[in-house]
């Protein structure tokens, strides 16, 4: 017995993940904004990599035949993000969440794309500790 | 900040700050649609028992690790170190609850035939209590390379998983490894 897909659920797990993907890559452009030219060009690589995230996402979305919903025009954080201390906690926060929904994904998904989205869930993981220095025990629990 | 439209905020709440509002992260609701999850995790029916079985053999492993890096390590690391080493705990419980890792492979057997995940195979083995370093760099970075292999193994297990479910947990363990990996690079000497 293997793993099935199911179309479905793996859509609606494409477009958490997406959605939480264009909330990242929004979330980096305030976040760049308040660190020293170290932490923004940290925060402006990590943008980088949620932008080839994007892409992939909405190729697979489109090769089950539905077009990819825009992202929104902007997004309001949780927390007032005013200077480095809360530009970082947004980060690792961002992060946390999108570890979280890419494991998510990973279970929607079979084979190849459950590794790659369980392996993308750990990059998350990572990155949301590189900006708060500690590791949850559950991502996106939080 | 543009004037924002109370479904774009909503967006943002589900996307990042959503967060708050999930319940604990093993009682969500992702288990796949139309693809039930077994009535029975760890039962006789359960198709990833031996899986199930590895994974919690790998944490006990892990687990062992830490307590006997904490006996060595003593002082201010000690806490820390025992903080991350926790999770292991929470992994094995969320993955085995019924300690299939203590039952004899030959009692892993599944009611169904050909099960993918009837392996006896065992995962990358974390670094021996036995031959634990007695420093403290040697230590942490033991401890390091324990949560590396642990992470990459549960990215391989969560793909051999047959319940959409356990999958979800295999991966968010396998994010949990990772990230404890790094946290251990930040402890300060």
């Amino acid at each position: 017995m293997t793993a099935t897909a199911v179309p479905g659920a793996e859509l609606e797990r494409l477009d958490d993940v997406l959605d939480g993907t264009d909330a990242a890559i929004y979330a980096y452009g305030l976040v760049a904004a308040r660190l020293n030219s170290e932490g923004a060009a940290r925060a402006l690589d990590a943008m980088a990599v949620h932008r080839t995230h994007r892409g992939v996402l909405r190729a697979r979305i489109l090769a089950l035949g539905v077009t990819p919903r825009a992202a929104a025009p902007a997004y309001t954080p949780p927390f007032e993000v005013e200077d480095s201390v809360t530009a970082t906690r947004l980060a690792a926060l961002v992060e946390d969440r999108l570890a979280g929904q890419w494991a998510a994904l990973a279970a929607a998904s079979t084979i190849q794309p459950r590794l790659d989205a369980a392996l993308t869930a750990q990059e998350c993981a990572t990155r949301s500790v590189t900006w708060s220095g500690k590791a949850p025990v559950w991502n996106g629990a939080t | 900040m543009p004037n924002l439209s109370r479904r774009d905020a909503l967006r943002w709440s589900a996307a990042v700050g959503g967060g708050l509002l999930l319940a604990p992260v093993l009682a969500a609701c992702t288990s796949g649609e139309g693809q039930p999850a077994p009535t029975d995790p760890g039962g006789p029916k359960d198709p990833d028992r031996a899986l199930r079985a590895e994974i919690g053999r790998s944490e006990a492993e892990l687990i062992a690790l830490y307590a006997a890096a904490t006996a060595k390590l003593g002082g201010t690391a000690a806490p820390v170190v025992t903080g991350i080493g926790a999770r292991h705990q929470a992994y094995r419980q969320a993955i085995d609850p019924d300690q299939l890792a203590t039952l004899a492979p030959s009692a892993l057997a599944t009611e169904y035939a050909g099960s993918g995940s009837a392996s006896s195979s065992v995962s990358p083995t974390a670094t021996a209590v036995g031959t634990l370093p007695s420093g403290k760099d040697g230590i942490l970075a033991a401890l390091r390379d324990a949560e590396q292999s642990a992470a990459a193994a549960r990215a391989t297990q969560c793909v051999r998983a047959v319940d959409p479910e356990l999958a979800r947990v295999v991966a968010l363990a396998g994010a949990g490894c990772a990230g404890a990996a790094e946290a251990l690079t930040r402890i300060v000497p």
